[in-house]
């Protein structure tokens, strides 16, 4: 059986808990949080300890830490875990600045564990059907790509992820997603042209919002828009065009489950729809399950620390842009 | 002109295939005649005088003569000059088709060709006569989205082919070609100006001989900063031919217009292939009717030639900016 603790107890904690969970030889055996509350809330819901992130370093008895906390905090966190001899799974982005990130690199590279970054957009089944697609020619020489991720947060929530020092906004928090994608479909970025609003804080009066433009040393044109102003429901949407084809996803349009609530719930919003797209296994169950995969075989897991800091290249290179309004060459 | 009596239109090329549209809505409208047809192609202006059931006029000459008031030039771009100070020194009005020409020196001949002889241009941009458009203008004014942050924009389409992608007669590819349309469509409901443009440029999918895809980013000088893809990246096997879409988001709210998506889905068994056919107003006999209208009214064009160069400026800056790779500023 081997032991996994969970560093954050906030969504992805609960999400990544209850795929740890669920594989076979898995035990989620410590929580941890700086909000003792939560940890201990998450903790039972597998009998696990409530403990702080440097009881989980200490305990030997533990291999696996999945790190879930705010992007901030990722760098010690994952360091930490490593230089404790630690197999880690770290959320994305791997980490606020690249500085940070390329201090977590060299931590990989001397660790005995193996790391991964939790990128999972590619372990979408609609995204891994637009890659194999790709792979496959279904659109010839890849011509120009467009991408949307957008939905509403709100100015003036607490949450962490409205703190632009903390997340990143929504260069790092949602175009990392697609920049990670485009990367993993055409390659090497070669130029990052980047426009943001780059909100800092609750005081100003809108949410983050960014266009950015790739350019792949093969030739690719991309667009990537991430909005927090959009507030008629998440939703993501790809496409790509190229000499031979075009291929186009959009999550409001693949809506296999609609529940539409009447009765009580309708009075509170009329018009209200949920949809779902289920699958077997998820996204997040399929990535660490991979991981695991790749810890028990000895391979390379499928989103190396070298790949996740590549992608934050990118990020970077949008931030500059877009608060130099120059375009960043890598 | 003629007094009272009804606005006799020329059609001054049908190079662009716009110019079937025009002549349509002209030989649909009340307070405008059809008065002949001038065309470099024979063989193509006695076709399209035969099928609007005018006269062909084998030189330019004949056409510009007294009885007729204003000509509509859907030439190739780069000839938009030549028929436009012919025509605006025989005294006619003229609508011209988009872009108003290839360079900055031959909008600026045009519009003082137009002013010098007292005599109007319009430039054809009918997507601001769009329905959708219309109603979208009307929101924003209206203040429904608070004060725009930014502005995302496709003027997608289907690679033409002819003379649209001989750089000489077209003055560039997709980029020309696909530029104008939007980037005029947010000087319109920003009220501001394109201050510097930044653009990847690329020749992917039709080969290496012309541009066929991009992104531009535009930044105006209210601080508002937009994209805008002018990409021919439809290709047959799609539903329909293109699009134009702008997602303006404000401080109030995110306004997602997608002009053409008016429409009812065929599918045709013989021709495996899925369709769009589209039920939208008649944007192109909106144009047309509104420049009809300024003539007979004698009013300022609804869209000018500074409108038509502005927009011409957008994509030559994307041009540069392409060979650059940096972004580059429009001087005025």
């Amino acid at each position: 059986m081997m032991k996994a603790a969970i560093i954050g107890a906030g969504v992805m904690g609960r999400t990544h808990a209850a795929s740890c969970h669920a594989l076979p030889g898995m035990q989620v055996a410590a929580v941890a949080d700086l909000r003792p509350e939560a940890a201990q809330a998450l903790a039972a819901q597998y009998d696990a300890a409530a403990c702080t992130a440097a009881d989980v370093f200490d305990d030997a008895s533990i291999e696996l830490v999945v790190v879930a906390t705010s992007t901030e905090s990722h760098k010690d966190i994952v360091v930490g875990a490593l230089e404790a001899g630690k197999h880690v799974f770290c959320e994305k982005p791997i980490a606020r600045r690249l500085d940070e990130g390329l201090a977590m690199l060299e931590a990989a590279r001397g660790a005995s564990g193996t790391a991964m970054v939790g990128h999972v957009l590619r372990f979408f089944p609609e995204y891994a059907g637009i890659k194999r697609l790709l792979d496959d020619g279904a659109i010839g020489t890849p011509a120009v790509a467009r991408t949307e991720r957008n939905l509403y947060a709100p100015p003036g929530s607490d949450s962490w992820f409205m703190d632009y020092d903390r997340s990143g906004g929504v260069i790092y928090d949602l175009a990392i997603h697609d920049i990670d994608f485009c990367m993993a479909c055409f390659g090497p970025v070669e130029r990052v042209y980047a426009k943001g609003l780059l909100a800092h804080d609750a005081s100003n009066d809108h949410g983050d919002y960014a266009l950015i433009t790739l350019r792949f040393a093969q030739g690719a044109i991309a667009h990537i828009e991430a909005s927090w102003l959009y507030a008629a429901g998440f939703y993501m949407a790809f496409e790509a065009s190229g000499s031979a084809g075009i291929v186009e996803y959009d999550s409001r349009r693949t809506r296999p489950l609609v529940f539409c609530p009447s009765g009580a719930e309708a009075t509170k919003r009329i018009g209200a729809e949920l949809p779902e797209s289920p699958y077997a296994e998820s996204a997040y169950a399929t990535e660490l399950k991979l991981f695991v995969e790749a810890i028990e075989q000895g391979g390379e897991p499928p989103i190396t620390f070298d790949y996740a800091v590549d992608v934050l290249r990118v990020a970077d290179a949008a931030e500059r842009s877009a608060l130099t309004g120059e375009a960043v060459t890598l | 002109m003629s007094g009272t009596g009804p606005v006799r239109i020329g059609m001054l090329s049908f190079a662009h295939m716009h110019g079937a549209s025009y002549a349509a809505a002209v030989a649909r409208l009340e307070g405008a005649v059809l008065a002949g047809v001038y065309d470099r192609d024979k063989a193509r202006g006695r076709t399209m005088a035969q099928r609007f059931h005018t006269d062909f006029c084998h030189k330019l000459e004949l056409l510009l003569g007294p009885e007729v008031d204003a000509v509509i030039v859907c030439s190739e771009n780069a000839r938009h000059r030549e028929l436009t100070v012919a025509a605006a020194e025989a005294g006619k009005h003229v609508l011209c088709e988009k872009p108003i020409a290839t360079t900055v020196e031959d909008a600026a001949a045009m519009m003082h060709a137009c002013q010098a002889n007292g005599v109007k241009l319009q430039v054809a941009f009918p997507c601001r006569f769009l329905t959708a458009v219309v109603r979208a203008k009307q929101m924003v004014e209206e203040g429904k989205l608070g004060r725009i942050l930014a502005v995302k924009g496709t003027n997608r389409g289907t690679m033409p082919g002819g003379w649209f992608t001989d750089k000489r007669l077209a003055g560039g590819g997709a980029v020309m070609d696909h530029t104008v349309h939007v980037a005029d469509l947010m000087r319109w409901f920003l009220g501001a100006e394109v201050t510097e443009v930044y653009a990847e440029v690329g020749s992917m999918i039709y080969g290496d001989e012309f541009d066929d895809c991009g992104t531009l980013t535009l930044t105006f000088d209210n601080g508002v900063f937009a994209t805008l893809d002018p990409s021919w990246s439809r290709n047959r096997a799609y539903p329909t031919w293109g699009d134009v879409t702008m997602t303006i988001s404000g401080t109030e709210g995110v306004l997602c217009v997608d002009a053409f998506d008016q429409k009812v889905m065929v599918y045709a068994a013989e021709e495996h292939v899925a369709r769009e056919v589209s039920v939208a107003d008649d944007m192109d006999f909106f144009l047309v009717s509104d420049f009809v209208e300024c003539i007979a009214g004698d009013r300022e064009p609804t869209i000018t030639g500074r409108d038509g160069l502005e927009a011409l400026r957008v994509a030559l800056a994307a041009y540069e900016s392409a060979e650059t790779h940096r972004p580059v500023k429009i001087a005025r």
